[in-house]
């Protein structure tokens, strides 16, 4: 009986939402305590579960106790306890600097975390593409009302816009459930697997198109990224972070799960195309973000280039690469790297007074752990060694040579060149700006804030140099 | 044909419909409008495609009891997000009055 | 049966018309009401598709309810509601490759439909086969609640959470819905009473019959709606912390009653013997917490001045 209760897959998905209807009843600007310690035991969860699926590869849970196609399976393996691994590792001491930085005022930050990433966990531990649905849904709406908090004109705007893309989105994705519904009559993620050929009829094909589209939107892949900027970088910092580290991730896994599960058979051949629109974010974001004027949306713009390099994995597939553990190494690297970058640059916006870049030059010298963190994720996000950025494109370029794709180490290489001029451009202003007498008074900020930042900066580098923890959890994983 | 497949031709119709409204239109009440259409058209191939052999099928008939409920929550909080806006900024659309202006040029 | 399938066609013109006429005319109000016949001739398709389930949700809540909500908001914009430009769906003409790729994807869809394989799963007899064991007879309810309930726990979730959505946005008082005559207070004492009846009986047929703790919800907003609608029932402020109690009970219950059942060896595995108590304890919570959340969406504003705090009359 105790060995079932404490199944620690399900109460991933639990705990969250137990602790944000608890702050819900609370009230405005409450519940951080439940929800910092819900966060810790979320984190040891997802621990005890990584030690459970190491051994066994996958971890399953039947929700009501019925088999598919009538119940719903609940899945982790190595792919998805990775991803869980992240998300709570991140919202942790993003969490803590929340709460250091909204302190006061009328927010909802804690139950829509809440909301936010018991989406999350679900959706990285349904075996069930309806189920897969409602998650999508209280992760999309659970982010627009996080855009909102702070409640300022542009980011109602930018909310608004979020929400219509992520809904035409979900939509796109439920469509092809309906149709992938129709033609074999399940849902199961598994059993479509082995239903879906390589000959698949036009309905199948159709519901691959709409639902790759659908997920592309929400993952703002380019040229469907319009709404991502004004969001993620409008948004108070630790919202932001959450957003750029982890929500987008969520969409891109369910994309990754379907073109390696039931749509395997037949899309392979197109495996091109996301690499392509990948590359094009990478150029464009990286142009976007050197043109920035505002430090967060500089950030942003950069999410929007990291995002393509998830994709290029695609035509690796099938090719004898560790296209899978590049693409996660990836992912990883960048949630840490970027949420440490988005917490310093709050930290920095918040010191200065100043939204702009050109503010940061009042930083020199002063706030040394916030810059060196704002660097040290800069380090990961241009791929320079020994970072966890660096060994994932560094593993990407080896692995496109092998395969002859010169295109994509090229993509890879100009990418970090991008990355490196946007970083070096505050950090230039930061370290050699003019410490110049027009000395002004910095707000003060809490310790918290400045330490977190540089924890999750320093994990991004660590992971550079023990990813092989990472790569066995991995080993079991179709890909 | 079955009303099943009639009806799911219908959705089909209905989404595009909607999509187009979603991507194309201004005014934002016409947008969360044009999104329940999307929304409705959805559900019928759902349910649709599921019963054209005439057969009923539970299952999708409770997979939309749960969309319902969720497009009412997202309209529920579009309409709020729609009204905020007006009330910022004066504008029922996401245009700038600037840009709006130009256009009108 | 020519004249079932010639009601059916004309049921799907008229859809399709309302539908077009929702996005196309050109005055919001109108749009709105187009909106709300759709909701009704949708009525009719799900129950010409023998889903009488839906039919209710769809009356009380696809129509009702997010058509009041809609006129609701219409009455914020003091603006005229017409414009030249907006609504006009040929204005959208410009927007040329979009609406290319819309029309593709639309024969893509219609072609599609005409050559589907048959489905190797068959998963109506699946619930057929289980409908025993569910704790409830009506198979809707039995997905619903039993089969695919962990579904059904995200979606109350999902309420809670645009209900939490809404109070991060705020939401200013305006004035009343309608200009109210004697009739609608008169309407309302007897019609209330009867819908709070109607409500016990969707949540207790729900278990055998079409009927369930959504639509009883729905009745029961509805019928909070009227009474604001005839003055009789005041909007809801934030601070009225019984609001938030009550809707976060009943989600509470429902992932209390779904962890429990761990103990027996999985998230919400109800043991047959007990399923149906269970099934109608979560019902009955529900019932009353979705009432307020849905009731709520319409009821609640996070300020009765008609302007947030500290903010300036903008409007030119």
């Amino acid at each position: 009986m105790i060995e079932h209760l404490s199944t620690p897959l399900v109460w991933l998905i639990l705990l969250p939402l137990v602790w944000a209807t608890l702050a819900f009843c609370l009230g405005p600007g409450r519940g951080a305590l439940l929800g910092l310690s819900g966060l810790g035991l979320q984190l040891l969860c997802a621990i005890l579960l990584a030690v459970e699926v190491a051994p066994k590869q996958t971890v399953t849970h039947l929700v009501g106790g019925w088999q598919e196609p009538l119940g719903i399976l609940l899945v982790a393996d190595g792919l998805s306890v990775t991803m869980l691994l992240l998300t709570q590792a991140v919202s942790l001491p993003v969490a803590l600097y929340a709460y250091s930085y909204l302190k006061q005022g009328q927010h909802w930050f804690w139950p829509l975390t809440g909301f936010l990433l018991a989406g999350i966990n679900g959706l990285y531990l349904s075996g069930d593409l309806f189920n897969l649905y409602v998650t999508l849904e209280l992760i999309g709406l659970a982010a627009v009302g996080l855009v909102v908090t702070g409640g300022a004109a542009g980011q109602v705007t930018a909310a608004m816009r979020y929400l219509l893309a992520s809904l035409v989105g979900s939509g796109g994705f439920l469509l092809g459930v309906a149709l992938l519904y129709g033609c074999f009559g399940t849902v199961s993620i598994r059993l479509l697997t082995s239903l879906i050929g390589s000959q698949a009829p036009l309905a199948v094909w159709l519901a691959a198109a709409v639902m790759v589209a659908g997920l592309l939107l929400k993952t703002a892949l380019f040229p469907f990224h319009f709404w991502l900027p004004p969001a993620h970088g409008g948004a108070p910092a630790p919202i932001s972070a959450l957003l750029s580290a982890l929500v987008v991730k969520a969409s891109f896994y369910v994309l990754l799960r379907l073109w390696l599960g039931p749509f395997a058979g037949f899309v392979s051949p197109l495996a091109w195309l996301p690499a392509l629109l990948g590359s094009l974010a990478i150029l464009w974001g990286g142009c976007q973000a050197i043109r920035a004027e505002r430090l967060k949306m500089m950030v942003a713009y950069s999410t929007v280039a990291q995002l393509g390099y998830l994709v290029l994995i695609f035509p690796l597939f099938g090719t004898g690469s560790h296209a899978m553990q590049i693409g996660l190494l990836q992912a990883t690297a960048h949630g840490l790297a970027k949420a440490g970058m988005f917490l310093a640059a709050g930290t920095l916006v918040k010191a200065s007074g100043s939204e702009l870049i050109d503010g940061i030059a009042t930083m020199a010298g002063r706030l040394p752990v916030t810059l060196f963190a704002f660097g040290l994720s800069g380090v990961s996000l241009m791929g320079l060694p020994p970072s966890g950025g660096f060994l994932a494109k560094y593993m990407l370029i080896d692995a496109a040579l092998a395969v002859g794709h010169i295109w994509i180490a090229v993509i890879v290489v100009t990418g970090g060149l991008l990355a490196s001029i946007y970083v070096f451009r505050v950090l230039r202003l930061a370290f050699l700006g003019p410490g110049d007498e027009r000395q002004v008074a910095l707000q003060p900020v809490s310790a918290v804030m400045e330490w977190t930042a540089f924890m999750l900066a320093v994990s991004a580098i660590v992971l550079g140099l023990a990813a092989m923890p990472l790569f066995r959890l991995l080993e079991g994983v179709a890909g | 044909m079955s009303s099943g497949l009639l009806f799911a031709a219908v959705g089909c119709l209905l989404l595009v419909l909607g999509v187009g409204g979603v991507l194309l239109l201004d005014h934002l009440v016409r947008r969360i409008l044009a999104f329940n259409l999307m929304g409705s058209g959805i559900f019928l191939v759902l349910v649709g495609l599921a019963q054209r052999s005439g057969r009923i099928d539970p299952v999708p008939q409770a997979m939309v009891l749960t969309g319902i409920v969720v497009s009412v929550a997202a309209t529920a909080l579009a309409l709020a997000l729609a009204r905020r806006r007006y009330a910022d900024s004066g504008s029922t659309t996401l245009q700038d009055k600037a840009r709006r202006e130009d256009r009108h040029d | 049966m020519t004249t079932a399938l010639a009601f059916e066609a004309l049921l799907a013109l008229l859809l399709l018309w309302s539908a077009w006429q929702t996005l196309a005319t050109p005055q919001m109000d109108r749009a709105v009401i187009m909106f709300i016949v759709f909701g009704l001739l949708l009525t009719l398709v799900w129950s010409r598709l023998q889903a009488p389930d839906i039919a209710l949700a769809e009356a009380a809540l696809g129509a009702g309810l997010t058509g009041t909500l809609l006129l609701d908001a219409l009455t914020a914009f003091r603006q005229p509601n017409r414009s030249a430009k907006h609504g006009r769906v040929l204005a959208a003409f410009r927007r040329f490759p979009a609406l290319l790729a819309l029309l593709l994807l639309a024969a893509a869809l219609l072609t599609s439909l005409t050559r589907l394989p048959l489905p190797a799963v068959d998963l109506p007899a699946a619930v057929a086969g289980q409908l025993g064991s569910s704790g409830v007879s009506h198979p809707v309810t039995a997905v619903l609640l039993n089969f695919r309930g962990y579904d059904t726990l995200l979606e109350v979730a999902v309420l809670l959470l645009a209900l939490t959505g809404i109070l991060a946005v705020g939401l200013p008082a305006e004035r009343p819905l309608l200009s109210l005559n004697q009739l609608v207070p008169t309407l309302a004492r007897s019609a209330v009473p009867l819908m709070v009846l109607a409500a016990f009986y969707l949540l207790w047929a729900g278990a055998h019959r079409p009927g369930g703790a959504f639509q009883a919800a729905a009745v029961l907003a509805a019928a909070a709606v009227l009474l604001n609608l005839s003055q009789l029932q005041s909007r809801w402020l934030p601070t009225q912390h019984w609001i938030r109690l009550v809707v976060g009970a009943g989600l509470l219950l429902f992932v209390g009653i779904a962890a429990a059942l761990l103990a027996g060896g999985g998230l919400l595995r109800f043991p047959p013997g007990q399923a149906g108590l269970l099934i109608l304890l979560i019902e009955s919570g529900l019932t009353v917490s979705l009432a307020v959340n849905l009731a709520a969406f319409y009821l609640l504003r996070t300020s009765s001045s008609g302007q947030w705090a500290g903010q300036e009359d903008s409007h030119e």
